[in-house]
């Protein structure tokens, strides 16, 4: 009951409070506005960039000084370190960059969101930034009928850029209306309690916007307007900066491991970086004093002065932590570690990948072979094979003839507790990522569910074959024992051939002509297979019944083999123009 | 500066298909040769290998690999053909 209520009776006293309080009204209006610009700046991105941010953060990261160099300018570019977290989030989760390169990106992103105090104290409060909101506002909303995701991602960042100057005009103007009534920085508190006091204050107010760029433009204009004091100002800085890891706490409720180790990750820093905030805050004052005159910023313009605070302290928080931070990746790998998937589950497809389109096609891409490795143990299973055997280094005739023992496994069962499942799993996961790509993204994510396709079709296909392998290889008849060892072998050939070009390390267009070759070969075994099937026909060595049940698996190997090659292509030959120049099989 | 034009430099200045036909037609380019010279190498093993045996095992590999290797290159060349055609 009080829990209906409560929530209820406080809008109604805070909306009071807004209609009776002039100058509270233009303020929150203000900072309002400001979120909103903020929330277009983040989507207008997603779009203008058309994955360039995404591939900047995933090429860019390959060392800790990268990392945190690509975080910082991705968010200083952007203006939204979520924006950029959520990115990163994705990469982890898909395996395309590793938790220490997250790291660093979380630590840059942290330097870089500082770039939004610099913006509103340098241009926001200099500058009559209303004036040009206004026409930003015009173009960016005749930009958004485009047709094409450039200009609409263009115009939204226009239409973000235009709120947020509104946002901090209107903040500008509420507090120095409110300075005609009431002084806040005469209730300034002298000392560490004051300290104390603000920053609570300041970690307060950014749990309850969820944004420290908000908290952050809140505390400029207000320390411009003369509203607070500079110590005071940088003590909300601070609370800001510790407020903002409970935000990144709340958001990484929902997400997966990576998404929480990362916000641990978060935390961690900030925390350390505000104790050092903290304890040296007014040597770094003094240093900020020292620093600012040559940099050509006037003693007397302490807004720019907190900006300068705010980058200099997560600086030296960056400096401090990233010696540890192989430490602190250890120590994130033991925390919320889940059980392995049971079977049929999928590995790669989250959630959290699913909007990012280059993560979400790796995510896809990742599945699809997780999806052939599982195909591949059946199918082995199948011929009385095990994996192990068949990617020796043995003679494939000596494995053939020594695993005779017919394998206790039921091809339709494993087919529909696992493969089916995983397969529907990818097709669902891929129809919905296919909404957030563009029409190549599309067409990659349709070869991808092509080739899954293939995948378990191939299990369909040995299903068919497995029946007679196990009835004719323990026939009398020496010829149907050798056609189906024949069989076999021509698989085995495939299958290590294959191995061979996953792992193998030559460049895509020798992967491709291996590939072609292979299927040169098999198109010529085929033919052999089959003049050799006619010759048994003609000397009696084999009935017609069994004449057919052969010819038929000749013809199941084959749309086996037709489908690895296919398979191999899309998923290990890594140039889609070179994979274009592949034929089918047959051709 | 006409509207019009401004509009046109902007489609023109935005529109990355035309890019990615020139840096593909470029990317063929460079596949073609690479192609040709392995072409080549292997013409010139597989001459050497039919003089000692033709029907050898290794005869049989190497050819394969020349007939693989034709077949592509006879695919890049056409689809160079077709983006030089297109307009660029």
């Amino acid at each position: 009951m009080l829990k209906r209520t409560i929530p209820p009776l406080l809008f109604l006293a805070f909306a009071w409070f807004i209609v009776s309080n002039e100058n509270a009204k233009t303020i929150i209006a203000g900072i309002a506005i400001f979120l909103i610009g903020m929330h277009y700046m983040e989507n207008g991105f997603k779009l203008f960039s058309g994955g360039a941010l995404e591939t900047i953060l995933e090429k860019f990261t390959s060392t800790t000084p990268k990392a945190i160099g690509t975080g910082f300018l991705a968010t200083a570019v952007v203006q939204s370190s979520s924006l950029v977290t959520v990115i990163i989030i994705s990469f982890l989760s898909a395996e395309l960059i590793g938790l220490t390169s997250a790291v660093g990106v979380v630590f840059g992103s942290n330097i870089g969101t500082t770039t939004t105090a610099w913006l509103v104290s340098s241009l926001g409060l200099k500058i009559k930034i209303a004036q040009y909101a206004l026409p930003m506002l015009i173009f960016g909303v005749i930009m958004q009928f485009s047709r094409l995701n450039t200009y609409k991602g263009l115009g939204s960042v226009l239409i973000g850029l235009g709120f947020i100057f509104l946002g901090i005009a209107y903040m500008k103007e509420g507090f120095e209306t409110l300075k005609e009534g009431l002084h806040l920085a005469e209730y300034a508190m002298a000392g560490y309690a004051g300290v104390f006091v603000y920053i609570l204050f300041g970690a307060v107010a950014t749990v309850v916007i969820q944004s420290s760029s908000a908290t952050m433009a809140i505390i400029i204009t207000a320390l411009a307007t003369g509203q607070i004091d500079y110590i005071s100002a940088l003590s909300l800085a601070i609370g800001a900066n510790i407020g903002t890891t409970v935000t990144a706490a709340i958001g990484s409720l929902a997400s997966n491991k990576n998404g929480k180790r990362l916000a641990v990750a978060h935390f961690i820093f900030n925390m350390i970086t505000g104790l050092i905030a903290i304890i040296f805050i007014y040597q770094l004052k003094d240093l900020v004093d020292v620093i600012a005159p040559i940099i050509s910023i006037a003693e007397t313009d302490y807004a720019m002065k907190l900006a300068l605070f705010h980058t200099i302290f997560n600086v030296i928080g960056v400096l401090v932590v990233s010696p540890f931070i192989k430490q602190l990746v250890k120590f994130l790998e033991t925390l919320f570690c889940t059980k392995e998937t049971g079977r049929g589950q999928p590995k790669y497809l989250t959630d959290e990948v699913m909007e990012i389109p280059a993560s979400a096609l790796e995510a896809i891409r990742k599945e699809t072979i997780h999806l052939y490795d599982k195909s591949l143990e059946a199918i082995v299973h199948a011929m009385n094979l095990h994996r192990k055997e068949i990617f020796s280094d043995e003679e494939i005739q000596k494995i053939v003839d020594h695993s005779n023992l017919k394998f206790d496994i039921d091809i339709d069962k494993v087919y529909q507790d696992d493969i089916k499942n995983l397969y529907s799993e990818i097709l669902h996961y891929s129809s919905k990522s296919q909404s957030y790509m563009d029409l190549e993204g599309n067409n990659k994510v349709y070869e991808l569910k092509l080739t899954a396709r293939q995948i378990i079709e191939m299990v369909k296909d040995i299903r068919e074959l497995q029946r007679n392998l196990n009835r004719f290889t323990k026939s009398k008849n020496w010829f149907m024992i050798h056609g189906y060892n024949e069989l076999r072998k021509e698989l085995i050939t495939i299958f290590r051939k294959i191995e061979a070009i996953r792992h193998s390390e030559h460049d895509a267009a020798y992967i491709m002509t291996q590939l072609q070759v292979l299927k040169e070969k098999a198109i010529d075994n085929e033919v052999s297979l089959n003049k050799n099937i006619d010759t048994l026909i003609r000397d009696n060595k084999i009935d017609s019944k069994m004449a057919s049940s052969l010819i038929n698996d000749v013809g199941f190997t084959h749309s086996i083999a037709k489908k690895l090659f296919r398979t191999a292509a899309v998923l290990w030959v890594n140039d889609e123009l070179i994979t274009e120049l592949g034929d089918e099989y047959g051709d | 500066m006409g509207i019009k034009k401004l509009l046109k430099h902007l489609d023109e200045f935005f529109d990355q298909s035309k890019k990615k036909q020139k840096k593909k037609s470029e990317k063929l380019s460079k596949l073609i040769v690479s192609l040709e010279e392995k072409k080549s190498e292997i013409k010139d093993s597989l001459k050497t290998e039919a003089i000692k045996c033709k029907k050898s095992k290794k005869t049989y590999e190497l050819c394969k690999e020349f007939k693989a290797l034709c077949r592509m290159l006879k695919k890049a060349k056409k689809q160079e053909d077709y983006i030089k055609n297109d307009g660029l």
